[in-house]
């Protein structure tokens, strides 16, 4: 075979991606052509190199929207004040307020989220606890002895037995 | 700026526009273009996919923030943005080790135990060459990309592609050639690749 018969197989050869058929064709070539068995040794160059190449992987395509956010949120803040940064790289060198308003932002926004989580989570137990409670099947009063009902000034208590769907009953 | 605007300006003309009013237009570029090989090289560096996706906005924020600091005297911005890359994950391999770290005292056989896994300056190593190798397969187009790799991360054979891809067999053999031309072309094999960081 010729070289330009053999070149548009020779990438794939160097990959080892060739039939094998097609890869004995080459190899015949090879053997008898200097040129062809230069261009595989850089061929091959190329492929070790890809041995050090990270997986094929995207990031989630929310990460890119975070960051926008979080940019669009910062450029909003009012806030000017500048803070230094201590920082050993020269690419982390720019103290700017841009570096300190981000910084406070990074330290509220967690906390601002997590207060509305919490309440979001508070409000959501309030509506479905009225919602899926179930009337009390029997209810117990819950009388001290008078030894502890002189410790707890007149305490007394009272337990509500509930269905529970896994046909147990709950006291509360 | 319109983000087919953002798109046609270099890597250099985009970040003097994080200085300016149309710096979301110009990270979104950026992004766009880095934040595969940021995300592939903390795949490799740090192992694990959250704390990758942890660097990748930590990168992109410090490129927001740190952006005057780019000296084009000094190297592209594909050589900054990877110093920064290493920087911050680099902070975030420690922040990992040190919780790896913590054992109660006195449990013997948690003591016994050594880490074997790389050290942070062979990580570093290593990472500069994963980086310039992602940077030339991002350089190739989506076809050729494909092709190259079903064929080096799949394992597939050229006639295997074909069937997965309905390209016809002579295309993927054309866009595999051109695939490696293009990025010994990138990559310099031999001259550039162990180009020194400054």
């Amino acid at each position: 075979m010729k070289c330009a018969e053999i070149q548009p197989n020779l990438a794939a050869f160097a990959l080892d991606r060739l039939e094998s058929e097609e890869a004995a064709e080459v190899r015949r070539h090879l053997a008898s052509c200097p040129g062809c068995r230069r261009e595989l040794e850089e061929l091959r160059k190329v492929n070790r190199a890809l041995e050090a190449a990270p997986p094929p992987a995207t990031p989630p395509a929310y990460l890119k929207d975070e960051i926008l956010s979080l940019l669009r949120v910062e450029g909003l803040s009012p806030s000017n004040e500048e803070e230094p940064e201590a920082s050993s790289s020269s690419e982390e060198q720019a103290g700017s307020s841009r570096t300190s308003r981000f910084k406070n932002l990074r330290i509220v926004l967690p906390s601002v989220a997590a207060a509305v989580v919490v309440a979001i989570s508070v409000a959501l137990g309030i509506v479905f606890g009225f919602l899926r409670e179930n009337a009390p099947v029997a209810t117990i009063h819950l009388v001290p002895t008078p030894q502890e009902a002189a410790a707890l000034q007149g305490y007394w208590g009272v337990a509500e037995l509930r269905p529970q769907p896994s046909a147990n009953l709950q006291v509360e | 700026m319109m983000t087919e605007i953002a798109d046609g300006l270099s890597d250099e003309q985009l970040l003097t526009h994080l200085n300016g009013p149309e710096i979301e237009a110009a990270l979104s570029a950026l992004y766009d273009r880095y934040s595969r090989t940021v995300f592939g090289v903390g795949l490799k560096i740090l192992g694990e996919r959250s704390l990758a996706e942890g660097l990748v906005q930590e990168v992109f924020l410090k490129v927001w923030r740190s952006a005057d600091t780019f000296d084009s005297s000094r190297g592209r911005l594909s050589t900054w943005l990877y110093r920064v890359t290493r920087s911050c994950a680099l902070d975030l391999y420690r922040k990992r080790a040190r919780k790896v770290h913590q054992i109660p005292d006195g449990d013997p056989h948690i003591a016994a135990m050594k880490d074997s896994s790389d050290g942070p300056q062979q990580i570093v190593d290593e990472s500069w060459l994963s980086w310039r190798v992602s940077r030339a397969l991002e350089a190739l187009d989506a076809p050729h990309r494909e092709v190259k790799e079903l064929a080096f991360f799949g394992d597939l054979s050229q006639r295997e592609i074909s069937r997965l891809t309905g390209v016809p067999l002579g295309t993927v053999k054309t866009r595999t050639a051109r695939g490696f031309k293009t990025l010994r072309a990138e990559l310099a094999i031999g001259d550039t690749l162990q180009e020194t960081m400054r």
